[in-house]
């Protein structure tokens, strides 16, 4: 009875140990990424080693502190594919010119508005309360799908870990070899985009084209208080083909206690949302890595 | 069993320690600062309320649009109608408009008395921001859709609203030798004009109140100084003081119950604080310069006032503040230039001023430390600055030059943009802006 207790305890120190070195290099990597999007676009080009689509990063380099124009030709290539394939939302951008015309008279309306009933007061009331109900059961819905998702994600690997348990417990250094294998980022494990890969195989270009392309739906008041202590994540699911499924404000908390960032968050969620910015120019091949990722809007550099 | 326990806990660190699971994040470090798109289409109408139903709309719409933080889309392209809006909006007819707020709303009275319900829809998200009913006599109406305005403003941009509030000016004409110059009060959006004084003396610097019920102003009668405070409702005026030689922009403090004014006395020019109950002036600042503009910090702590006690040769008025009884005087403005006319923001983090170097004038506002100075307005002749009660826009007086040259008020943005004309019946300066009237 004792031999399988010691085997575990041995077994659980190795992994830990195993898994605590382990956990920096993925840490380190997803920072290298975040940060090169601000400012050195070097690394990101070092890192996001793709055979084909390094060298471009690297003219990126050299093209990008001068004018930012020169990035387009990089990006416009990829959004296209996306766009023709599906157009389910609402025509985006010819349809609010005629809108800009000067304000023609509203005679036309009236007559329609005057023909209908006013309804019973109770019912004013009822839509009132509806879109407030609604609000929460979304809110309740975003996480509970969320718990969903990590589950099934586990699920996914006891298939794998159960294997190397039997292995593990015939031969320790067969489980690191094994442990040491799968932190290289085996591709054999099939289901969504492999682990070390989101960072390397998503191009700077690409996230600065999805990035300028959600910039130009995203319309913030002149003048935001405090814009510079403003970061704004939205947790974003999109659909294959690039459409919006859900836009959640990340930090709820801070929404019902600092106008400011409500202002901004709303604003950040409105952009996301917007009919002219969907569907997202993501690249097809990548769908994997968008199933759910994040947008962080910050307004400090605009202000 | 503990075969299990040990699977389940390494499947959790493995998990854990697997990066697959850190999700993309793309930073969006870019915007349109732009007006928001809303639509507000006309509101429903009760019974006899036809022609309210579209006016509160259209002065709603003024007002926003008027801050530069909204644009209106055109009714003509609406697509649905306000009754159906109001009961169950359909988000995609006007998403398809790029409306990002819908305003609808309804007009019922009862006798006098109306009230007003309304709704503010974010369309993309397609749910409700506010949703509120207000009532109020027939004839204060305009307040009514300034209120609604302010709902909107507050909600969209995180900030008080400005629009439920009065502007006191002085109404200027005649030919440029013989002024006549009056009092007068509106709405901030330039209706419900009143003339406060008949002309007949000149007057000048009006302040509102704490309260915003009463106005002081200065008045010469034979050449005198006087010191008033008029009521706004009764009309109603007294006279606080009547003081010898050159009187200065008397204001109130926060509490309403000390008036701030600069005198020349004794060869001096110094500032005073005059008790409203007793009516007893005491000495704030004991210099052989001139201190002059002295306006209280919104707490009531601090005063900010301008003073050419650096070098008083060079009449180069900089800007100093000091504690509320006179002690710890400091200087915070450095810049070239003769500062003038501070003006404490309501907000408290910043103050407006009027600058003159190499013959022009600016508008400008700086941080309360003197840092970060920023001149967002100019002129042949700009000044009197004055805050809107949201701390976000300034009104102030513009010239032109020359013979036909005339002054009106205008009103920017705190980010400099956004500079528009206050309509007045005719020639006006030194505008002051109230607080809210609903606070």
């Amino acid at each position: 009875m004792k031999r399988p207790l010691i085997y575990s305890a041995l077994l659980h120190v190795t992994v830990l140990t195993l898994l605590l070195i382990g956990f920096y290099n993925p840490f380190q990597r997803k920072v290298s990424m975040e940060q090169p999007v601000m400012i050195e676009f070097v690394q990101v080009a070092e890192q996001s080693a793709a055979p084909v689509l390094a060298p471009d990063a690297t003219q990126d380099i050299e093209q990008k502190p001068e004018p930012p124009k020169p990035l387009p030709p990089q990006p416009e290539p990829k959004p296209e594919p996306p766009q023709p394939q599906p157009a389910p939302p609402p025509a985006p951008q010819p349809e609010p010119e005629p809108v800009k015309p000067e304000p023609a008279p509203r005679p036309e309306p009236k007559p329609e508005e005057i023909a209908e009933p006013i309804p019973d007061p109770k019912a004013k009331q009822k839509p009132k309360e509806k879109p407030k109900e609604e609000k929460p059961k979304q809110q309740k819905a975003e996480i509970t799908l969320e718990k969903k998702k990590k589950p099934t994600v586990k699920t996914d690997k006891p298939d794998n870990t159960k294997k190397k348990k039997t292995s593990a417990s015939k031969n320790f250094d067969d489980l690191l070899n094994e442990l040491s294998k799968e932190e290289s980022g085996s591709p054999s494990r099939g289901k969504g985009a492999p682990a070390s890969t989101i960072g390397a195989v998503l191009t700077a270009s690409e996230k600065d084209a999805l990035s300028r392309h959600i910039a130009q739906c995203w319309i913030i008041p002149a003048g935001l208080r405090d814009a510079r202590n403003i970061r704004v994540p939205i947790k974003i699911n999109v659909s294959r083909d690039g459409t919006v499924q859900k836009a959640e404000i990340v930090d709820k908390a801070r929404m019902s206690s600092d106008l400011s960032y409500r202002t901004a968050a709303e604003s950040a969620r409105r952009a996301v949302l917007d009919p002219r910015c969907s569907p997202l120019p993501i690249p097809a091949d990548k769908y994997d890595m968008f199933k759910e990722f994040t947008f962080n809007f910050d307004p400090k550099e605009m202000f | 069993m503990t075969k299990l326990i040990l699977s389940l806990l390494f499947i959790g660190l493995f998990v854990a320690s697997n990066p697959s699971l850190a999700t993309l994040e793309i930073d969006v470090t870019q915007g349109q600062i732009a007006p928001t798109p809303i639509a507000i289409p006309d509101f429903i109408e009760g019974e006899g309320n036809e022609e309210l139903a579209q006016k509160i709309p259209e002065v709603i719409g003024n007002d926003l649009e008027h801050s530069g933080l909204f644009r209106l889309l055109s009714k003509s392209s609406f697509i649905q109608d306000t009754a159906s809006a109001l009961r169950n909006p359909n988000f995609s007819e006007w998403r398809v408009l790029n409306a990002q707020c819908l305003l609808v709303g309804r007009v019922t009275s009862e006798g006098d008395k109306i009230t007003v319900e309304f709704r503010l829809f974010d369309v993309f998200n397609g749910t409700q921001m506010v949703g509120v009913s207000i009532s109020s006599n027939r004839n204060q109406w305009r307040r009514v859709a300034h209120r609604i305005a302010d709902a909107v403003y507050n909600r969209v941009t995180g900030e008080a609203g400005y629009f439920d509030t009065r502007i006191a000016y002085i109404d200027e004409s005649g030919p440029k030798k013989k002024r006549v110059r009056r009092l007068a009060i509106m709405d901030w959006d330039g209706h419900n004009n009143v003339y406060l004084t008949d002309g007949v003396h000149m007057v000048l610097t009006p302040r509102f109140s704490p309260n915003s019920k009463e106005i002081a102003y200065m008045a010469y009668v034979n050449k005198t100084a006087h010191v008033y405070v008029i009521n706004v409702h009764t009309r109603k005026k007294r006279l606080v003081g009547h003081f010898k030689g050159m009187t200065f922009a008397p204001r109130f403090a926060p509490d309403g119950r000390v008036l701030l004014m600069s005198l020349a006395r004794e060869g001096t020019t110094a500032l005073y604080k005059m008790d409203m109950n007793s009516g007893s002036v005491s000495r704030l600042t004991q210099h052989s310069c001139i201190d002059t503009s002295p306006c209280f910090s919104p707490d009531g702590s601090q005063i900010v006032f301008t003073s050419d006690r650096s070098n008083p040769e060079s009449c180069q008025e900089k800007i100093y503040i000091m504690d509320a009884h006179g002690g710890n005087v400091r200087r915070i403005s450095f810049g070239d230039g003769k500062y003038s006319q501070p003006a404490w923001s309501p907000r408290g983090d910043l103050i407006a001023f009027t600058k003159q170097i190499e013959g022009r004038f600016y508008i400008g506002v700086m941080n309360v430390d003197g840092t970060n100075e920023r001149l967002i307005a100019d002129g042949h002749l700009v000044e009197a600055p004055s805050w809107s009660p949201n701390g976000r826009v300034l009104l102030f007086t513009k010239e032109s030059g020359g013979k036909r040259g005339n002054s009106k008020l205008y009103a920017i943005d705190l980010t400099g943009r956004n500079l528009r004309i206050i309509k007045t019946p005719r020639d006006s300066s030194d505008g002051a802006w109230s607080r809210l009237l609903s606070e």
